[in-house]
């Protein structure tokens, strides 16, 4: 066959040496070093101008009066949380008067399509030019008298495919609930929920077309997407379209937009805010940790990806404004997510005498770190030692996957989610119903740290749909997103204390509140080392602007 | 080519054409570059520094070496490598957790069994191909890795597991010299690098079989027609080349964890030590994998205390490792001490 | 070989037809050739749901990176696997002149070719010392390292590229009235998105039809002659006065221009950029892309992308309709291992040399008498890629 005889042949014969070689050696040489001195010194410039802009007074206000009050009612937790259900009715009633409440909220503003279709008007400022929408929009597009279809598209093959669970427990609880009668709509009909799982493998370049597909074939009612880059690529798309992006499955800033990206929300704590709260830690235990005004070096170890530059971004940002920036001194470390180990950046900063140390990383990295950090003496020096909220669950720092003395003694700033793996948590009455349901469809509830996060998801996927179906006018696109916009409930696997809620265009985030814990390895758990920290509605809306890489 | 004459030419120039020639002035120019800082540092960070590489260098040097055999029996680079040994490192994981097997017993048994893999590969799926005729067999290592990934995924899951160290591995489990941790786990890895070592050059220079290996490499067809069965050679290659890899990966998969892509993270590092020394080159190869470990420790942990330098963090290190071997290669074709078995018109 | 000489192994079958080159019925055979590639391609648009018209111009953009790669691999000798770095500078080029500059789309592409050549030539230097799998291995470290590089803090890159994020191109390609008109998708039937795909895909195809051409006349040329001849024998190309490092470097530089021209239509199909699509494992589907297409065959071109897009969209979909015990998606991946190692067994040539191979027992085109032109199989695409199999 062609290829094989004509494209590789072996060359035995020697011939003659090309001598003037020198030259063109030199030349390559030459550009390799000056393209890596360009990339140095361009470096001094620009970091200091990539930061400004991105801390969130409103943010920074909130966490210093929750803790404010914290000092002044000693103890006392700053939201007054209601009575705890003890099982699961009342759970579901819980949720029902909930639900009903934003109904009745959404009903009293009037939000309503404008008379000619071309604009809508939601609750509190929430507002979608609806002229912009392609010829043939559909505010029903997706939804049969007896189905609701939903688009998903998620890892499940691939290095991140462990991603790919939470798409199963999202079936899982869909199967349930249909059984248990479906969505009911204000209209009169019952509607099954269908998901449409397509998987991307983590590569965003796949997911485009993935999630054409389900816009022009699948024609589905709205399309969930899974990580930053996923999504980032495609929620311009997602809002020219005029599809619902709920609950993006990433924790990036850039989902509270309602004005510029009115169908794209998150769920998760944004990763700025949790750099906020480690900001303000070290302010208040400034003392603590260098008695007389000592210098105190905060050691972070930073992931060279989105997620750790946004929190990198976000505490420098903090620092900035910081009162106290001048006793600060800020040591990064940079690691490659494909980085296979992390000793020497871990002996760098080791020898750095940190006052703190934080992980910003992900995955694997996170486990590697409390290795690390046990094996190179940081553990004994170093005594705030921080984990970042992604990597609190059991799967990544319990004993079983850290060895020896586990996670004891380290930090988090929970990102206000629970751990379906953890036994501290074996009497909560929401995690006790999802282990049974798992148990049940024969999955192992310890298989896999993505099957809580698939709770998490699922539950606020199922509410959204029941407000926004029991919204006059039924379940539509728009009913949908000004219910998501409008949401405030008890998220059963949020902690205490942290509001599950969004305002209309005044606050934009589900999730902005967390607390700081640390780490009881005896009985793998994390404990309150703090109080709740709920900043709901303080974190300022973010238009991403994408070659300045923070919010506009 | 005649670079390398006799010594009487004592040409300074000369020698520094030569595979040591260019790593002296390499390590000259590293370490007086880097002087001030790793004054700066002190010696406990510096010891650390050297402790750390040689932790890496040992375990990058145990997968290039599977690497370069593959490479001498049968001049192909072995892509499929780097998951052979992450599957092996499963199976050992697989009988430690699963089925008590103490951690020793579970590498040798780990190690045989893809050995024997690795030989039925060679037979089913790389014989039948010409071996100079690259691609086909570049795709074919390409397959296998994506397989066994695949595989080791959907049978142990993707979550990723921890590794039960072959080494004490308790945080105290070390030597403090001048302040610096040699942990125990270090020791063992460059121990067991250097039986390898010495097993691979008993086996290879002291048995039959390890002569037909050698007569293979150096020439396949005189091989065959002095009467060596060579196809049995290349299988124990792969044999061989497998278990090693498979040895390399239990040796870092404390420090990684286990999960399926850890070995393809590692292999790149393997990849440029091998390159570095020569591809064909055993020795070399060790040597390669301590030179990458060394800039990898170094260069980035003391290049970024140097002004202007701030920016060169860890994340560095794979790029320094490419700008590496692009460097050697422009001077030294097949590595610092590989044959020159490519040639040039 | 089986290229377009049956008279090889095959010899005992006879093909059913005999065509004389030159003569009436073999320019209507030509003809019938090419009207087969072309009805179906100027169809597709307007019979595919829009979402597959976009993956088919996403097939159209990985096509020419694979066309460039060819010229590195197929046609050279030159065994690289960092071609997707090259790629992934002629999309960086065109997000950044676009989004930066507001240029236009077409501009962009021009300049993306050049910095693509020139990179190309700079990594090709050392490639005239360093062969074989030496090769293999240095681009596959470069294919490694590219998504790093781009994620460079200083000098403006990570701000320029977007860093992990990538970027989304602030300016969409999209119809005008006329272009509309021409393209009949001005309708009431079709809506915006439809449009634009269909638009995308126009744009990509031609793209990719004019570096078709362009590299099939540049190997019928004098230099494309050279880069063919040293491959299959250096000395004996040397000896025939083809100046090695001349040809080795120009020919490298311009499989990384076209590669790069590649990059700049993926850019614009899927409207953004960033690190995960120019990284190793991309690296690897592209060649996987190009080996079943066929290594050195022209016609490899319009196959390759379609290998790229439709494997890895189709696998997880065809893992989950294994009816034995549930399999999971998971195993996705080992289906197109599998298809490597199938293909590198059973089709070495891949495609379109399995084409050609059971063409050949159907119609034999004999060829002129070497005497009347001193290019000895002018003509068609099919006998260009004749030519490349000499």
């Amino acid at each position: 066959m062609a290829v094989g005889e004509g494209t590789h042949r072996q060359r035995n014969q020697k011939g003659k040496q090309i001598v003037s070689f020198s030259k063109k050696r030199s030349v390559g040489a030459a550009v390799v070093g000056l393209s890596l001195i360009a990339a140095g010194c361009g470096g001094g410039s620009d970091d200091g101008a990539s930061t400004e802009g991105t801390i969130d007074a409103g943010v920074k206000a909130g966490v210093e009066d929750a803790l404010k009050a914290a000092t002044t009612v000693a103890g006392g937790t700053t939201t007054t949380a209601p009575p705890k259900p003890t099982s699961m009715a009342e759970w579901e009633a819980l949720w029902a008067k909930e639900r009903d409440a934003v109904v009745k909220k959404i009903t009293d503003s009037k939000a309503a399509k404008s008379a000619d279709g071309k604009s809508f008007t939601g609750t509190n400022g929430f507002v979608v030019d609806l002229s912009k929408c392609p010829v043939g929009w559909n505010d029903t597009e997706g939804i049969s008298d007896t189905e609701i279809k939903i688009g998903h598209t998620t890892a499940q093959s691939g290095t991140l495919a462990d991603y790919g669970n939470i798409a199963k427990v999202m079936q899982l609880r869909a199967d349930a609930i249909n059984k248990a009668g479906g969505i009911k709509d204000s209209t009169g009909k019952t509607r099954t929920i269908k998901y449409v799982v397509k998987d991307d493998g983590y590569d965003a370049t796949r997911t485009i077309p993935l999630v054409d597909e389900l816009l022009d074939s699948e024609k589905a009612f709205a399309i969930i997407t899974l990580g930053s880059p996923s999504t980032m690529k495609t929620y311009d798309k997602m809002n020219q379209r005029c599809v619902p992006q709920p609950f993006s499955q990433t924790g990036h800033p850039a989902w509270g937009d309602p004005d510029g990206h009115p169908w794209t929300t998150g769920q998760q704590l944004a990763y700025n805010t949790e750099a906020v709260m480690w900001g303000n830690f070290i302010e208040s235990n400034a003392d603590k940790m260098a008695p007389n005004g000592g210098q105190i070096t905060v050691c972070a170890l930073v992931m060279n990806n989105d997620f750790g530059k946004s929190y990198d971004a976000g505490f420098k940002a903090y620092l900035a404004q910081s009162p106290i920036k001048s006793r600060i001194n800020y040591v990064t470390e940079t690691i490659e997510p494909s980085a296979p180990t992390i000793t020497d950046p871990m002996t760098t900063l080791a020898s750095k005498n940190c006052t703190i140390f934080i992980a910003m990383t992900a995955g694997t990295s996170c486990t590697q770190s409390i290795q690390e950090a046990a094996n190179n003496g940081m553990n004994e020096k170093v005594k705030y030692r921080f984990q970042p909220s992604v990597c609190g669950a059991i799967s990544f720092v319990g004993k079983d996957k850290v060895g020896n003395a586990g996670a004891e003694g380290w930090y988090i700033v929970q990102g206000g989610v629970k751990d379906l793996n953890s036994p501290g948590f074996d009497n909560d009455v929401y995690i006790k119903f999802a282990r049974e349901e798992l148990k049940a469809n024969g999955i192992d509830y310890k298989s896999s740290g993505s099957l809580g996060s698939g709770y998490y998801f699922a539950w606020a996927q199922e509410q959204a749909l029941r407000i926004a179906a029991a919204l006059p006018g039924g379940l539509t696109r728009t009913n949908l997103m000004n219910a998501i916009r409008n949401m405030n409930m008890t998220h059963p696997y949020t902690l205490d204390g942290i509001k599950f809620n969004m305002d209309g265009n005044k606050d934009a985030y589900l999730v902005e509140g967390g607390v700081i814990q640390t780490r009881d390895a005896k009985n793998e758990t994390w404990v309150d080392a703090g109080v709740v920290v709920d900043l709901s509605g303080k974190s300022k809306n973010c238009k991403w602007d994408q070659s300045k890489g923070l919010c506009a | 080519m005649t670079a390398v004459t006799t010594k009487s030419r004592g040409s300074f120039l000369t020698w520094l054409k030569t595979g040591s020639g260019i790593l002296t002035a390499m390590m000259a120019v590293i370490v007086i570059a880097l002087i001030p800082a790793i004054i700066q540092g002190g010696l406990k960070l510096f010891l650390q520094r050297v402790f750390d590489s040689l932790n890496n260098g040992a375990v990058y040097a145990v997968t290039a070496i599977a690497l370069v055999i593959i490479f001498k029996a049968t001049t192909l680079i072995n892509f499929a490598g780097a998951n052979i040994a992450m599957f092996g490192a499963y199976v050992c994981w697989w009988l430690n957790t699963s089925y008590g097997f103490p951690i020793w017993i579970a590498v040798f048994v780990a190690m045989g069994t893809m050995a024997v893999l690795g030989s039925l590969i060679e037979r089913t799926l790389i014989r039948p191909f010409d071996v100079n005729d690259h691609l086909p067999v570049v795709l074919i290592t390409f397959g296998i890795a994506a397989i066994l990934e695949a595989f080791a995924g959907g049978f142990w899951g993707l979550e990723f597991h921890k590794f039960p160290s072959p080494f004490p591995s308790d945080p105290k489990d070390r030597f403090t010299i001048a302040g610096a941790f040699l942990r125990y786990e270090t020791i063992g890895t460059l121990f067991v690098m250097g039986l390898m070592i010495f097993g691979i050059y008993l086996l290879l220079n002291k048995t039959k079989v390890g002569l037909a290996f050698r007569a293979v490499s150096s020439n396949v067809e005189s091989a065959r027609l002095v009467g060596v069965r060579t196809g049995r050679t290349l299988q124990f290659g792969w044999a061989l080349a497998s278990a090693l890899g498979v040895l390399g990966a239990c040796l870092v998969a404390k420090q990684t964890n286990l999960e399926p892509a850890f070995m393809a993270k590692l292999v790149i590092f393997a990849f440029a030590a091998a390159t570095l020394g020569g591809l064909d080159s055993i020795g070399g190869s060790v040597i390669g994998a301590f030179i990458v470990a060394v800039v990898q420790s170094m260069l980035t942990g003391y290049g970024q205390e140097i002004p202007g330098l701030g920016w060169l963090k860890s994340n560095f290190a794979l790029v320094l490792a490419f700008v590496l071997i692009l460097v050697v290669l422009l001077f030294k074709p097949a590595g610092l001490y590989g044959t020159r078995r490519i040639e040039r018109v | 070989m089986s290229g377009g000489s049956s008279s090889g192994g095959d010899a005992a079958i006879k093909p059913m037809f005999v065509l004389q080159e030159g003569t009436s019925q073999h320019r209507m055979y030509q003809a019938f050739g090419w009207l087969c590639l072309a009805i179906p391609m100027i169809l597709a648009p307007y019979m595919l749901p829009s979402f597959r018209v976009a993956q088919l111009a996403q097939c159209a953009g990985w096509g020419v990176a694979i066309l460039g790669m060819n010229i590195a691999i197929g046609w050279s000798g030159l065994l690289s696997l960092g071609h997707i770095a090259f790629c992934g500078m002629g999309a960086y080029t065109t997000t950044i002149l676009i989004n930066e500059n507001s240029w236009d789309f077409w501009m962009t592409l021009p300049v993306a070719f050049i910095v693509c050549f020139i990179a190309g030539a700079l990594v090709g230097l050392p490639a005239l010392k360093i062969k074989g799998l030496y090769l293999a291995l240095v681009t596959f470290a470069l294919a490694y390292t590219f998504p790093i590089l781009l994620k460079i803090e200083g000098g403006g890159i990570a701000r320029r590229t977007g860093g992990d994020n990538g970027r989304n191109l602030e300016e969409k390609l999209v119809p005008t009235e006329t272009i509309r008109k021409i393209l009949f998708i001005n309708g009431e039937g079709t809506d915006e998105s439809t449009r634009i795909a269909v638009y995308k895909y126009v744009v990509a195809v031609l793209v990719l039809l004019v570096c078709f051409l362009i590299v099939r006349n540049i190997l019928k040329s004098r230099g494309g002659r050279a880069m063919i001849a040293l491959r299959d024998n250096q000395i004996g190309a040397a000896v025939s006065g083809v100046p090695l490092n001349k040809t080795k470097v120009l020919a490298f530089a311009l499989s990384a221009a076209i590669a790069g021209i590649g990059g700049s239509l993926i850019a614009m199909v899927l409207d953004s950029v960033g690190p995960t699509v120019f990284d190793a494992n991309y690296a690897i589907i592209t060649l996987m892309g190009l080996v079943l297409a066929g290594v050195g065959t022209l016609h490899g071109a319009w196959l390759g992308g379609v290998f790229v897009v439709f494997l890895q969209d189709l696998a997880p979909r065809a893992v989950g309709l294994i009816p034995v015990f549930n399999v999971d998606v998971v195993y996705a991946r080992a289906i197109y291992g599998l298809m490597l190692v199938l293909v590198a067994f059973f089709m070495p040539g891949g495609v379109v040399s399995f084409g050609r191979k059971w063409r050949a027992r159907i119609i034999q085109v004999q060829p002129k008498a070497p005497d009347t032109s001193h290019l000895a199989r002018a003509g068609t695409g099919q006998a260009a890629a004749a030519t490349a199999a000499v």
